[in-house]
């Protein structure tokens, strides 16, 4: 019972605070809670593997643009980009995307495939360190440039806007925006539960040997290349699924959030939070995001410089990140040994 | 072909970008035995282990496991098959702790589905704790298995790779780093692991190998020199000439 404080306590201060945040405060917040999401996903194959993923915005984007189709569909029978581009009738792959239950399976699986199409040509040659950083990297910017240069499928560089609807409900209401916050903070439990029971079993066991010797693990007999397809491709699902609540939240998604840049600030979240922690890396998404805002409101000229000198501070200081410099400093404190 | 032997390579060649690592190796190693590969640097010890672990693919040959030709195929099926490979270096998983890298070892299903639905049964509990017992870490095994010392390390490696019942245990220069207490307890380790397994070693220290070895080959530059007991082998002159008496001189 004892173990399961943490996360009852962070479950009720979640779910109690339309009490106490503003609307625009919860709004926000309830986009931190699907980068929190995203860092859970990223500390799968970074934190527990030891592969780093530096394409994991693309996953995240690939399920934020399939429920952005089904919200766009919702709001206008042709989108208005295509009507630009001069197509009369609705492409055939953007059809099944008026119903609900395919946007969200699509949101899962497309970036499950883009991940077992990547993963499985470069875990088989034995492609790894920063080598695949490299090529994930690669990815993201092949993302990019194809959904900018197919303007008339996917909105080109605007990407997916203008979108006012969910369940006949109006995006723009205060109850819908408090709902789907909810529905957010459901889906981060379920998440992390899913996770922690996945690290807590053997496969998590045998994700650390695999990041802490990897031909050990195959002269015990284990094929880390199938393991680390299945951690890939379940890393890259659940991205996809925070992107699929991101976009209800935010009424929009662009080239741009699916390029180098986000993804990279994917991995800085639990750079910072502390990897190979599941705490640690929601901790890490929900502050940063939140630094983010802070300082682009209070000193629009200069927020980059906080930014980037509250990311050197915690790389220089504590290079295990925040959890680990509290796993490592207050070991006596049993509070915070708790949420540790 | 014969069935008393465990392992044989047959007519074995590795190729590395044109330098013969080996070149056609014949050699067989008969059930239960205790056989020490020497040899000077470079004389291809280490490839035959990496040839028959699945390492490196040989260019040309055949090795035989149990009457199964093994040659080429991926180290986790070699694994699966029952041959275990302590490695030179002690190379166990620092952040788990000295149970669980047990446990990793031991598991016999490698599958994922069963790493995440399947507990680890309770015959293989004990197992793992009687091999703590014989390789002396009983007492430590919830810490984490980075602190330990290096000799402990290697006796952890050991027990990883015999916990998994083999029938083939190659181990990679055990004494090296050791010291002398730490030698004497593993060689009587291997002694008693050899009742019961074949064990190939690769070793370098003549004292060592003078207290384990019943039989011995002799490598030199991708080939086989010569075989037999400790005694015989160090009165051979061509032996003498390439490898002892190097080793008098250093």
């Amino acid at each position: 019972m004892k173990k399961w404080m943490p996360f009852i306590i962070t479950a009720v201060i979640l779910l109690a605070a339309p009490v106490f945040l503003s609307d625009f405060r919860l709004n926000l917040m309830g986009k931190y809670l699907t980068f929190a999401i995203v860092a859970l996903s990223i500390d799968l194959i970074w934190g527990y593997t030891g592969i780093l993923s530096l394409g994991h915005a693309v996953f995240f984007g690939l399920g934020a643009y399939c429920m952005g189709a089904y919200l766009k569909l919702q709001t206008e029978a042709l989108p208005d980009f295509m009507l630009w581009c001069g197509l009369t009738e609705l492409p055939w792959f953007w059809v099944p995307f008026q119903y609900f239950g395919f946007a969200l399976l699509m949101a899962i699986l497309l970036p499950v495939m883009v991940a077992i199409l990547i993963g499985l040509p470069t875990f088989r040659v034995g492609i790894k360190g920063v080598y695949f950083s490299i090529l994930t990297q690669a990815l993201a910017l092949v993302f990019v440039i194809l959904f900018i240069g197919q303007q008339m499928y996917t909105g080109g560089t605007n990407g997916i806007t203008n979108l006012q609807h969910i369940f006949g409900h109006s995006l723009g209401d205060v109850s819908t925006m408090r709902w789907l916050y909810l529905a957010t903070v459901v889906l981060l439990g379920l998440c992390y539960l899913f996770s922690r029971w996945l690290v807590n079993s053997r496969l998590g066991r045998i994700l650390v040997a695999i990041r802490d010797g990897e031909n050990r693990a195959k002269f015990l007999g284990y094929s880390p290349q199938n393991i680390k397809l299945l951690i890939f491709s379940v890393s890259a699902g659940l991205a996809g699924l925070a992107g699929a609540f991101f976009i209800p939240q935010v009424g929009i998604i662009s080239p741009s959030m699916l390029g180098i840049l986000p993804s990279v600030e994917i991995a800085v979240w639990v750079a910072v939070g502390g990897r190979g922690t599941l705490s640690g890396a929601i901790l890490g998404a929900i502050l940063i995001s939140a630094a983010k805002s802070f300082f682009s409101e209070y000193f629009p000229g200069a927020w980059l410089y906080f930014y980037g000198g509250l990311f050197i501070i915690v790389v220089l200081m504590f290079p295990q990140g925040l959890m680990g410099f509290i796993r490592k400093y207050a070991p006596r404190l049993q509070l915070i040994r708790l949420w540790s | 072909m014969t069935t008393d032997n465990i392992l044989e390579l047959k007519e074995v060649t590795v190729n590395f970008d044109g330098f013969k690592a080996l070149n056609k190796v014949n050699l067989a190693v008969k059930y239960g035995e205790l056989r020490v590969l020497i040899g000077p640097n470079g004389a291809g010890k280490t490839t035959i282990f990496d040839a028959v672990s699945g390492k490196v693919r040989p260019e040309k040959g055949e090795i035989f496991f149990r009457d199964n030709n093994i040659a080429g195929q991926a180290e986790n099926k070699i694994a699966n098959l029952g041959i275990a490979r302590k490695f030179q270096t002690p190379t166990i998983f620092d952040n788990l702790t000295i149970f669980e890298n047990m446990e990793l070892a031991a598991v016999k299903n490698k599958g994922v589905f069963n790493a995440l639905c399947v507990s680890i049964s309770s015959e293989e509990i004990e197992r793992i704790h009687q091999m703590l017992e014989t390789v002396g870490l009983e007492k430590k095994y919830t810490e984490r298995a980075g602190v330990l010392a290096h000799g402990e390390k290697q006796w952890l490696e050991i027990g990883m790779s015999m916990v998994r019942k083999p029938a083939l245990l190659l181990v990679d220069e055990p004494a090296a780093g050791m010291t002398g207490r730490e030698r004497d307890k593993t060689g009587e380790l291997l002694k008693s692991i050899a009742r019961l397994r074949t064990v190939l070693v690769v070793e370098h220290d003549m004292e060592f190998i003078r207290k384990i070895a019943e039989k011995v080959t002799v490598l030199h530059e991708g080939s086989v020199l010569c075989e037999g007991t400790m005694a015989e082998v160090q009165n051979n002159p061509v032996v003498i000439d390439v490898y002892l008496g190097r080793t008098e001189e250093g």
